[in-house]
């Protein structure tokens, strides 16, 4: 057996194997990926992973999103090319996260075994229907539009380019560490939004669409001079984004919210006080 | 209001629950449970009587799951409604814990 990386040239070959959803970050700009063949080429494990803080050189993290091997000796030829890739970016810890499901728990021992202290635990990700999300008090009544929510559609790539600069300037990345690498046409064109006055682009509502058919809550900002007009502008998009999936998108429609920092935290409970993360295998090592 | 009782037989629990779970009586569940924790490897909840969950009621059941899953126990939920189905579903519940019609 051998290990492979992933890379846009390759990744069709194995998306099956990974799953579409995980599949389609190859090729981002701070996703990283391994599979392990067999003598037949044949997949018989897998990483990938994502890196944080590689910009700033410092506290550089990688955090493992999905793994697979079939046993330890799998599991090691993974780690072991991953150890030396890792090292390369510098890498001074290594967090592993991935879905709780019936298969994975086997991956808990061998995670394990790798040095991970992996337990079960809510994760981050909180999926909504797009069904229950109508029936929400707040937007169970259709909310006419506000005169400044525009469409992504309806953004220029040049105002597309500085609006992420600035928020990248900021540190405000949402749920993307590579938002500034991120083309325009990563984020869905019409559920996706911006608020957009006399004074310029005051806020952004970004989701993408999964190849699984998930949409996924990326980048939800607003910039103004209270937290009072700044929720104004945040709730004006969310009503926006509503009625557009209210008349455009099945009932089952999956929503993503990943409650990444406090500020997520804060708003999915008041957003969906019933929300609960999907549960999750984690753990984490030193690398360095 | 809601009820929960509970009866053990050798290393399985059998934890039956039935009302409306939301964050003012979830903690019931781990009261129930909790002092037989360590001693089985299998919980069975029988849900046919439940109405209702919140979240803070599957943080109660998960808490239990954690314990279990420590020493590869296991967690059968049984005969939920089809509204907690969903909910099963879209938390992912489905994938690790197993679910009896």
């Amino acid at each position: 057996m051998y290990t492979a990386i992933l890379d846009e040239d390759n990744i069709e070959e194995y998306a099956a194997y990974l799953g579409e959803d995980e599949a389609e970050n190859i090729g981002r700009a701070f996703f990283r990926g391994l599979v392990l063949l067999d003598d037949l080429d044949e997949p018989l494990g897998g990483m990938i992973w994502e890196l944080k803080n590689l910009e700033e050189g410092q506290n550089v993290e990688s955090h493992i999103h999905w793994f697979d091997a079939g046993n330890e000796e799998e599991a090691d030829a993974l780690f072991m090319r991953y150890s030396e890739m890792i090292a390369d970016d510098g890498v001074e810890k290594s967090e592993v996260c991935i879905q709780a499901t019936r298969e994975n728990s086997k991956m808990k021992k061998i995670l394990k075994q790798q040095g991970f202290d992996v337990h079960l635990m809510e994760g981050d990700d909180v999926a909504v229907g797009l069904s229950e999300i109508l029936n929400m008090p707040i937007f169970k009544k259709s909310h006419s539009p506000s005169g400044c929510i525009y469409s992504l559609e309806n953004m220029e790539l040049r105002s597309y380019r500085r609006i992420i600069a600035k928020l990248d300037t900021l540190g405000q990345k949402g749920t993307c560490e590579d938002l500034s690498y991120l083309p325009l046409s990563y984020f869905e064109k019409n559920i996706s939004c911006y608020y957009e006055d006399e004074n310029g682009i005051q806020g952004l509502l970004l989701f993408h669409r999964s190849p699984s058919g998930s949409l996924y809550l990326k980048v939800m900002r607003a910039v103004a001079e209270t937290q009072k007009e700044a929720t104004m502008i945040l709730m004006q998009m969310l009503f926006y984004a509503v009625e557009y999936m209210r008349e455009n998108c099945s009932d089952s429609t999956q929503i993503i919210v990943d409650r990444h920092n406090d500020a997520a935290f804060l708003l999915a409970e008041k957003l969906y006080p019933r929300g609960f993360g999907k549960p999750v295998y984690c753990g984490s090592r030193m690398e360095k | 209001m809601l009820t929960i009782t509970k009866s053990k037989e050798d290393e399985k629990l059998t934890v039956t629950i039935k009302g409306q779970m939301d964050s003012s009586n979830a903690s019931m569940f781990s009261e129930t449970v909790e002092e037989d924790l360590d001693d089985v490897m299998e919980i069975f909840i029988d849900m046919s009587e439940l109405e209702y969950t919140t979240s803070a009621g599957l943080r109660e059941m998960l808490a239990a799951y954690q314990v279990l899953d420590e020493k590869d126990g296991r967690m059968v939920l049984m005969h939920p409604n089809d509204e907690i189905k969903e909910v099963l579903n879209l938390t992912g519940f489905v994938h690790f814990l197993e679910v009896a019609d």
